[in-house]
């Protein structure tokens, strides 16, 4: 019996679920025509499952043409959670600061160089996340076009970190304004994004062998 | 001709064999093993995430089809694959023309 060279890829590799069930689905439905074009041919089921197993390739040879993909989509999502930190700090900035009914404003000089401070570091971070998502559509990045989406991750857990300090400032200044729909909302946004640029470095981080 | 040999060169190979007509996954490997007259050894393997790659560059498009009984991605070229086919031909006559003159026999 031919052992199954997608059930090996399915094991060993990682990245975000759908784009590696898309891959794979494909590779299984494609090996799946090859043993029947061979058996087409007059080759037996076991002649012909050998023959499309060996045109597959070996998986050492063919994991790290699927672990690409893999790598590029997980940056392309980091870089999109990093894109959308530099609005959402301004929409905290705006919505959270000046609007809210609990008195927050004019806040406290602390509180404002803190959040300001901090929202620099998730503009940069959007900037970094823009360009490191026009890299990962790059056919073949190279150079500094590939350090910048291999670095996507990174600029994002910067970024949000940034973030979370700058939306930590207004419970700070008032514990209540946080119960204010819109503050929740933000605040929420912040600890998803927070969330996910977390699971996306770990994932990064595994895949790396650290 | 080897499978590193190629490195660089498949998404040019994949959108040349989609040029004139749309095709499965397993299609395009038969294509390149055909229109190579089975010279070039690409490992089947490698052609997936290809296609993926294409199609997530916006460079081939898929649908799904149903003709021969099963449902198969049916791959096809878009415009800006056109576009990025006769580039990568241009760069290829390029790069051929270039390593001939030095690796080519010269008569002497």
């Amino acid at each position: 019996m031919t052992a199954d060279p997608v059930a090996s890829l399915a094991r060993s590799l990682r990245g975000p679920r759908r784009v590696k069930r898309r891959m794979l689905r494909e590779a299984s439905e494609g090996l799946t025509d090859a043993v029947e074009a061979h058996r087409a041919v007059g080759l037996d089921d076991d002649a012909a499952r050998a023959r499309a197993v060996a045109e597959f390739g070996p998986v050492p040879a063919v994991r790290p043409a699927f672990q690409d993909e893999l790598d590029r989509a997980l940056a392309r999502r980091a870089a999109t959670v990093g894109l959308c930190l530099f609005p959402l700090v301004t929409l905290f900035w705006n919505v959270a600061w000046e609007c809210s009914p609990y008195p927050t404003w004019p806040a406290p000089s602390a509180q404002f160089v803190v959040a300001f401070a901090a929202s620099l570091p998730a503009l940069a971070a959007s900037l970094a996340a823009a360009v490191a998502l026009a890299a990962t559509y790059r056919l073949r990045p190279r150079g500094t076009w590939q350090l910048l989406y291999r670095r996507a991750h990174t600029a994002t857990v910067l970024g949000t970190a940034a973030f979370c300090v700058a939306v930590s400032t207004l419970p700070a200044t008032n514990p209540k304004a946080l119960l204010w729909p819109p503050t929740t909302l933000t605040t929420l946004t912040a600890a998803v994004l927070a969330l996910l640029a977390v699971t996306a470095c770990r994932s990064s981080a595994r895949r790396a062998g650290c | 001709m080897r499978a590193d040999g190629l490195r660089g060169h498949l998404d040019g190979l994949v959108l040349a064999v989609l040029e004139h007509e749309p095709l499965h996954g397993y299609g395009v490997i038969q294509a390149l093993a055909t229109r190579s007259d089975g010279t070039l050894d690409v490992p089947a393997g490698t052609v997936y995430p290809a296609l993926y790659r294409l199609e997530s560059a916006g460079l081939v498009t898929s649908s799904w089809d149903a003709t021969s009984g099963r449902r198969r991605r049916l791959y096809r070229l878009t415009r800006t694959g056109r576009r990025s086919l006769a580039r990568e031909r241009s760069d290829w006559r390029e790069l051929a023309h270039a390593v001939d003159s030095v690796l080519g026999e010269r008569a002497t």
